[in-house]
């Protein structure tokens, strides 16, 4: 049987939590673990990166930059789905939804995984798409 | 001497630059033989995307493997148990490790006594594929019937 393909999308406490630099942190622990299962890819929406303040080009970024390579542009197409995507749950925010849009993008996984601190908003927009999506708390 | 940064910047111009390089690789003749029958079975579009593609592939695994290996080093808190890793790489799937619960922290349990470098290597991913393949072994083997 084939190994499962599984990609992670990473919200915005995900990615403080990667960027901390304390020597023990709980939450980059349960980050690290989710990078680990996730074999496929990890990727960060370019709004989470705005609202977690990840300048790529900061040296305290060093050690997220080597696990998270690849931002997910909210781009014109995103942009329309995420805007689709609010509609059906008002309450969710842009950073939300642009999370699942990501989820929704990334090709060929058995599984997307997203590492959230608010599961409530994330889950009742992954209602709205057909990708499997797992929706992970910190 | 050259650093993981480099190697990880370098991929990304993999992925969206066009320029090419000739080089020359000496190979296995059989190797050879094996990846022209390989590209006419349909495994790529030619010798050259085969090799190319078996290539980006190996240095994308290395990096990630030198990537979880350099955390570990700075965080050694950080690091997870097999057992989690393994049933959150399958959960949400249909593999006998996510039907078997007890056996797949058995057999990581186990992996993880022989092989306690299995994190700090940055070797997760053969970690888990090998516990998934042992799981998927025991699942499948026929019970022995009953003697009298």
């Amino acid at each position: 049987m084939a190994a499962p393909v599984r990609h992670l999308v990473l919200d915005n406490e995900a990615v403080s939590a990667l960027l901390a630099t304390t020597p023990q942190h709980a939450n980059r622990a349960q980050v690290l673990e989710a990078i680990m299962a996730a074999n496929g890819r990890t990727v960060v929406p370019t709004a989470v990166r705005c609202e977690a303040l990840w300048d790529r080009t900061e040296q305290t970024a060093a050690a997220a930059n080597l696990h998270v390579k690849d931002d997910d542009p909210l781009d014109p197409a995103a942009a329309n789905r995420n805007v689709q995507l609010r509609q059906a749950v008002p309450a969710a925010s842009l950073v939300d939804a642009s999370v699942v849009v990501s989820a929704e993008r990334l090709p060929g996984a058995d599984v997307v995984e997203i590492l959230t601190s608010d599961p409530g908003d994330l889950a009742a927009l992954a209602g709205h798409t057909d990708a499997n999506i797992d929706v992970r708390s910190l | 001497m050259a650093t993981l940064l480099e190697l990880l910047a370098t991929l990304d111009e993999l992925d969206s630059a066009g320029d090419v390089k000739a080089t020359s690789v000496r190979m296995p003749e059989a190797l050879h033989h094996a990846v022209a029958l390989a590209t006419e079975l349909g495994m790529a579009k030619s010798f050259t995307a085969a090799t190319n593609d078996a290539l980006a592939l190996r240095v994308r695994a290395f990096a990630r493997q030198q990537a979880l290996a350099a955390h570990l080093a700075q965080f050694p808190h950080d690091q997870p148990d097999l057992e989690a890793v393994v049933r959150r790489r399958v959960s949400g799937t249909d593999h006998p490790a996510a039907l078997h619960e007890q056996v797949t922290v058995a057999a990581a349990r186990r992996y993880e006594r022989r092989h306690p470098e299995w994190a700090v290597s940055g070797e997760v991913d053969h970690a888990v594929d090998q516990v998934l393949e042992l799981v998927e072994m025991l699942v499948e083997m026929p019970v022995p019937a009953a003697t009298a």
